[in-house]
């Protein structure tokens, strides 16, 4: 598993310009007051995406077929790219996280405890954005997933759009009366809940596709 | 035995992969077949990469599936169309081995990779064939492996660099209980470095000789159409139709020297063996 890592922080340097370019642009837009939270989940979700593009580079050029001849198993493989995504993706929450909170103690305003908090939630709804990602990613490959990625994505905003069409037309007011009824607090309870148990679910499923996989 | 291959058998398509063999342990035996023959597929399935219709595989006499990752760490692998990410320096991949394998020598492999003029900070994609072959095998080579497995090593590579690359395989053979399994285009290359070779053809292994058996005792006889009604054709392989008659191949020789002087006779080589064994007709 370490040598797995260290490969993927090795292939990293790659692309440290793309890194920095990211930094750069919450630092930015952290600067020009965008919404803290918004900026702490986007640069989030855009770094555990290195770990999509640590896999297209083990697949790039028959690169599988070398790397499982070396002393790694294949559940080892696909448990280490869910940990480099939480690398990656916890590294960039904690610079920017720190950021943002100072940038709010500077701009002299109260509810850091709020922020982090916040912070804190987008973290685990990254932890689950990577659990949908990675099997996907493993299964279809660079190529074709990110064909059957939008496609999902667009299947989940049709079933939203489908849902509030289909409650207007009925007349049924279930969304606003559910969101209504769900209190914050429990909220925040469960969606860490949701994540981790999607992770490990996720990860059981990315271990039977890399089982299967023929190189 | 430090790899064994007992009846395996993958199809693929109308390809269909049918073999055993066996590596020694102290031997380097080479597997030589054309294009297409199994080649890559006998390697794949030597180290797990697909899966088998039926058969076993096992290396220090355990199924493969049964290896720990200490197991697989005795194990150095070069194959010819896979390495690692060509994004990586050898400086990068030296880091990466010594974190895979406890007795990687990351200074041995260093100092190995100066000696040999390979550029430590360049990317792999940047370097030569030659170069890129080179770090594939000083890899393989550098953490103590007991069993070597090496497909098309040489493939590509021009003279010199090719020496240069059979001299490092020797090295490594030196402590003497180690094997190694190769595969290669050039069968100068194995008539040079192996005790012993395989044959393989449309997925079968069709000749499994020592090297010296095979240079020594097997050799081409030419014979007129006469000459092979009156032959005794006991240790006949092969034959194939010429224009002054016929070309047989021969496992006996000698035999064939001391009973028919008169026949014009040539000793074997790799080469003349694979085609007649492949392109000439049984019997």
């Amino acid at each position: 598993m370490k040598g797995l890592l260290l490969k993927d922080l090795l292939l990293l340097k790659n692309q440290q310009r793309f890194f920095l370019l990211f930094f750069l642009m919450s630092a930015g837009m952290l600067l020009a007051d965008f919404n803290s939270v918004f900026v702490i989940n986007y640069v989030t979700m855009i770094f555990s995406l290195f770990t999509l593009s640590s896999i297209s580079y083990d697949e790039f050029d028959n690169g599988y077929t070398f790397l499982f001849t070396l002393p790694i198993t294949r559940n080892q493989y696909a448990a280490e790219k869910y940990v480099f995504g939480v690398v990656t993706g916890g590294f960039a929450w904690i610079v920017v996280t720190i950021f943002a909170v100072a940038m709010n103690f500077f701009r002299g305003r109260a509810g850091a405890g709020e922020l982090v908090g916040m912070a804190f939630l987008y973290l685990f709804i990254s932890l689950l954005f990577l659990a949908v990602v990675v099997p996907v990613q493993l299964k279809f490959g660079a190529e074709k997933g990110r064909i059957v990625l939008i496609c999902i994505i667009g299947a989940i905003f049709a079933a939203g759009f489908v849902m509030i069409k289909a409650a207007k037309t009925l007349q049924l007011d279930f969304l606003s009366t559910a969101a209504a009824s769900l209190s914050p607090g429990p909220v925040r309870a469960a969606v860490p809940l949701i994540s981790l148990a999607a992770v490990f679910g996720s990860y059981l499923i990315s271990v039977n596709i890399m089982k299967k996989k023929q190189f | 035995m430090l790899l064994e291959m007992e009846n395996i058998q993958k199809t693929y398509g109308d390809f269909t992969l049918n073999c055993s063999l066996k590596l020694q342990p102290g031997y380097i035996t080479g597997l030589i077949g054309t294009n297409g023959a199994g080649k890559t597929t006998l390697f794949k399935s030597a180290l797990g990469l697909i899966t088998l219709d039926q058969g076993e595989v096992k290396i220090f006499d355990r199924p493969f599936s049964q290896l720990s990752l200490k197991d697989r760490q005795d194990m150095g692998v070069v194959l010819a169309d896979s390495g690692f990410s060509g994004y990586l320096t050898i400086q990068d991949i030296a880091r990466i081995m010594k974190n895979m394998y406890q007795l990687f020598d990351q200074d041995g492999f260093i100092k190995k990779c100066r000696e040999s003029g390979l550029p430590l900070n360049k990317r792999g994609k940047e370097l030569s064939a030659g170069m890129k072959a080179k770090v594939k095998v000083l890899a393989a080579i550098s953490h103590e492996a007991k069993l070597l497995i090496l497909d098309e090593p040489t493939a590509g590579l021009d003279v010199l660099a090719r020496e240069e690359l059979l001299d490092s395989i020797r090295e490594y053979m030196e402590p003497g209980d180690r094997s190694i399994l190769i595969s290669s285009h050039i069968s100068t290359d194995l008539e040079q470095l192996c005790d012993d070779l395989y044959l393989i053809d449309h997925g079968n292994i069709i000749l499994h000789e020592e090297t010296d058996v095979l240079l020594g005792s097997y050799g081409l006889l030419k014979v007129t159409e006469e000459q092979i009604q009156k032959l005794d054709k006991r240790y006949i392989l092969r034959r194939k139709k010429e224009a002054y008659g016929y070309r047989l191949l021969t496992d006996k020789i000698g035999f064939y020297r001391e009973s028919q002087p008169d026949i014009i006779m040539e000793k074997g080589s790799v080469d003349e063996v694979i085609t007649m064994m492949i392109r000439g007709e049984r019997l």
